[in-house]
């Protein structure tokens, strides 16, 4: 069973690049492009690994993820926040709302295959 | 693996347009002194998405300037720097050069990079001015993990805004136990928590406790820090959540995985956890000794179990590598707490708490992609297709009308389906290419903004109908001709303040765009309330310019003059408008399209210019004429009435040709025979045969035709394409017989009356028809 990843981000490209990316890994992939779409997709569906961006209209990825921890389901699964913005300040923050990490945007194609084999094999 | 990064170009330079987009048209909205907070997340959003997705493609430029200006709104959105008109321009100068940029990105010119680095130096000042303000409003220090990691904890906390709650007497009792920095205040809008970084020689559990007096545990979570690995770009959290839902099933795995029946209580609530730990023994964490078993545990194995979010990595290699790499200790949340606080925040629980947000989810669930994005090619060719079949249709629908319907019934009622399949099928087909005119529209408010403020007019500009739908083909084309009209407007129109003052208007100049469909076409209207054209100028520049005006002229005939090549009434040329080309380019474009323009004004009133357009270029509604043995189209649009006209009527008027009298107004006639070279033109009796009374450019003329044929909607099959360009031709068609028809320009023939068209067209009617 090839393992499930959420892609959460509002930026078509990004989520092509993603999706493309972890497909040919041969990983399936999900996409949604917003917190609300994410969420949503979460709850109908069973992922093995969440990647959220922060920055989305509606939701951001903060509250999606403090959304996900708060389900039975995601209580544990790996989360990773993609995001421009690596500051202490937004560590804390996706720390503090359950992130399991992050990974900094831009990130090549080769590095986020590796983090995501590191979290879910 | 190798990806090719730039596959996704395409998809990020779409994106990045309609970002750029969405930032300008919030920005000239935008309410200066009550900026809408939702408006500055998405003005900030655009700036964010594009600089992510141009670092992320190796768009170094775009990236750079973006960073800057994101900064910049990073800091407004924040509020702690107000949002200035200053600003405001230079986000719009910075909005242009990145469209720039990505227009170079996309092929064309470089931008010069002198504008670049003067909106970033511009971006850059306005950061610095306010930069000391911001550092008010976020503590970012983030207390060092302390030296001593058995004495002193360092925990992240976020608490739910609760109105209820006095959060100021809260920190202030927390900070009085430890080191703690605010990393985001909370605030009821948009549900932000607090979220804190608290250091203090208290286990995490002891802080649970004396925060649940003021907060109910369902609305706080608390997570341990183990410290974190950051490989420079990606990083783990290494710390344990005690959060207040853990995963229902979590725990089983936890226990099957590693037998750990300690942290059962994880997914029961306090009352629970507080009881097992009492009458089942499983007090055996909160000694000393236990949790340092537990402790022992860990170490040996690298902290599984423990935490419900290692279930998963516990049974995949992912387990593994946490030994290797070390960084896998992440979720194994005890090393430097001990097991018993496990329960007591896992306390946080209840199950309701996922309630609202499985609520909110299903309301906004159905947010996913609802279009594709497909070549204009493409839906070029389908409806290029269906046009072939229609012609097809029409052809068999011809053909079979000699047939005995009673024979033939089943094939008779088939054709009639078939014929209505294929209406509605290019009525969709027709539907994609629709497209609102918004699209032209949206430049307007930022190019009225610029020139108002360069003119030092002051104008209000007003857009209606704005979802009027015209074809794809039209939204390119009416760009220039709409834009030079509003500048026209706004500088020769629209008067200064002083000057409407005087004349007793408000100082503030109204421009209004107007799209709505009229009949089978769209009318687009540009109204000005300012000056209005200037008879006497225009008829003494003409005069100047040596045109053959005389003082009788009708005022939509002296309007008409402004439409001739070379024409300005303008005092003095600006680098607005006024250099005298453009209206005759303007009317010319327009033609092309098919559509036709008209001017309305009035001194001191005012002036509209309405602009007329078939609904779409592919498809028109047309009046079939038979002059001879060939068959031409008369646009419907053009088309006024018929009529046969009695002798007494006609005029013959020596250099100017026949004249009919319609009502008392004598119209030219043109000969169609005659104009395009029909071998019996001569014979052309207008008695016994029609005139067609077409209106074109603000002039009625009658068109000398054999026979009506009848009116329906004809495919338009473009000559230029197929054929060459041919004067007083607009296209041509295939009639249901399979006969080809062409498409009179009544504008061409308006012009040109009855002057005889040059021999090349002579031939051309001879080859195509």
């Amino acid at each position: 069973m090839p393992k499930k990843v959420l892609t959460v981000d509002d930026s078509a490209s990004i989520r092509q690049m993603v999706t493309f990316t972890l497909k040919s890994a041969g990983y399936e992939v999900v996409e949604a492009v917003d917190g609300n779409g994410g969420l949503a997709r979460a709850q109908a569906d069973r992922f093995d690994l969440i990647l959220t961006d922060q920055n989305m209209p509606g939701m951001d990825g903060l509250n999606l993820i403090r959304a996900l921890r708060k389900l039975p389901p995601y209580g544990a699964t790996p989360i990773l926040m993609l995001t421009t913005e690596s500051s202490d300040q937004m560590k804390s923050l996706g720390r503090a709302a359950g992130a399991t990490g992050w990974l900094v945007k831009p990130f090549d194609p080769q590095k986020l295959l590796d983090v995501v084999k590191r979290l879910v094999g | 693996m190798s990806i090719d990064m730039s596959q996704f170009h395409q998809v990020f330079f779409d994106e990045t347009d309609e970002h750029l987009a969405t930032m300008e048209s919030v920005l000239l909205a935008v309410d200066l002194a009550l900026p809408d907070s939702e408006d500055l997340n998405a003005i900030f959003r655009a700036a964010h998405s594009i600089k992510g997705g141009a670092a992320t493609f190796g768009f170094a430029d775009l990236a750079e300037l973006t960073h800057i200006l994101e900064n910049l709104l990073d800091k407004v959105r924040k509020g702690s720097m107000m949002l200035t008109s200053e600003m405001v321009d230079a986000c719009l100068q910075s909005k242009d050069v990145l469209s720039g940029m990505l227009a170079a990105h996309r092929g064309a010119a470089a931008v010069d990079p002198g504008s670049v680095a003067d909106v970033e130096q511009r971006l850059a000042a306005l950061v610095g001015d306010g930069s000391h303000a911001a550092a008010v409003a976020l503590p970012t220090a983030i207390a060092a993990t302390p030296a001593d990691a058995v004495s002193s904890h360092t925990l992240y906390v976020e608490l739910d805004h609760l109105s209820e709650v006095d959060y100021a007497a809260l920190l202030q009792s927390l900070s009085a136990l430890g080191e703690m920095t605010v990393v985001q205040p909370g605030s009821s809008e948009q549900s932000q928590p607090w979220v804190l970084v608290f250091t203090s020689a208290l286990q995490a559990d002891e802080v649970a406790e004396s925060l649940a007096f003021s907060i109910a545990p369902a609305h706080f979570r608390i997570t341990v820090d183990h410290g974190q690995q950051d490989e420079g770009g990606f990083g783990l959290f290494l710390s344990s959540s005690l959060e207040g839902s853990p995963g229902a099933d979590a725990p089983d795995v936890v226990f099957e995985d590693d037998g750990f029946g300690l942290f059962a209580p994880l997914e029961t609530d306090a009352t629970v956890a507080a009881s097992v730990r009492g009458d089942e023994g499983f007090g055996l964490f909160e000694p000393l000794p236990a949790a340092s078993t537990a402790v022992e545990m860990l170490h040996e194995e690298d902290g599984f179990g423990l935490f419900a979010p290692i279930a998963a990595a516990a049974s995949t290699p992912a387990a593994g590598m946490a030994h290797e790499e070390e960084g896998f200790g992440l979720f194994a949340p005890l090393v430097s707490g001990p097991a018993p606080l496990q329960p007591e925040t896992a306390t946080a629980a209840p199950v309701a708490a996922s309630q609202p947000v499985s609520a909110r989810a299903e309301r906004t669930a159905p947010a996913v992609e609802n279009s594709i994005r497909v070549n204009i090619d493409k839906v070029d060719l389908l409806l290029n297709l269906v046009g072939e079949l229609v012609i097809t249709q029409s052809m068999l629908v011809q053909s079979s009308q000699t047939l005995d319907a009673v024979q033939n019934e089943r094939l008779l009622s088939g054709i009639s389906a078939m014929q209505r399949n294929a209406r509605e099928l290019q009525e969709a087909v027709m539907s994609i290419r629709m497209t609102p005119i918004a699209f032209v529209f949206n430049r307007f408010p930022r190019v009225v903004r610029d020139l108002a403020s360069k003119l030092g007019k002051q104008i209000e500009l007003k857009m209606v109908g704005e979802n009027t739908e015209l074809d794809k083909g039209f939204i390119e084309k009416l760009a220039d001709p709409l834009t030079h009209l509003v500048r026209n407007s706004l500088d020769h129109g629209i008067e200064s303040p002083e000057a409407r003052q005087a004349k007793g208007k408000s100082a503030v100049g109204r421009l209004t765009l107007r799209a709505f469909h009229q009949g089978g076409s769209i009318a687009i209207e540009v109204t000005d309330d300012g000056a209005g054209l200037n008879r006497e100028r225009i008829l003494a520049k003409a005069r100047e310019r040596g045109m053959p005006v005389s003082d009788s002229l009708s005022d939509s005939e002296v309007w008409g003059l402004i439409f001739e090549a070379g024409f300005s009434t303008a005092a003095e040329v600006t680098d607005v408008s006024g250099r005298g080309v453009g209206m005759d380019v303007v009317k010319r474009n327009i033609q092309g399209m098919g559509g036709r323009i008209d001017i309305d004004s009035m001194q001191d009133f005012g002036t509209t210019i309405s602009i007329r357009l078939p609904l779409t270029l592919a498809i028109m509604d047309g009046m079939s004429v038979g002059i001879g043995a060939d068959i031409y189209v008369i646009p419907l649009s053009f088309v006024l009435e018929s009529l046969q006209p009695q002798a007494q009527d006609l005029k013959t008027v020596v250099g100017k040709g026949q004249l009919v009298n319609v009502r008392g107004q004598y119209l030219p006639i043109v000969s169609l025979a005659s104009f395009f070279g029909h071998a019996d033109a001569a014979r052309a009796d207008p008695t016994r045969a029609i005139l067609v009374i077409v209106e074109a450019g603000g002039q009625q003329l009658a068109l000398l035709v054999d026979e009506l044929i009848g009116q329906q909607q004809f495919v338009v099959k473009n000559l230029e394409t197929n054929y060459r360009k041919v004067e007083g031709i607009s296209g041509a068609t295939i009639m249901g017989d399979g006969r080809v028809a062409l498409i009179l320009d009544i504008s061409v023939i308006a012009r040109h009356k009855q002057r005889p068209p040059p021999a090349a067209m002579r031939q051309v009617v001879g080859d195509v028809a």
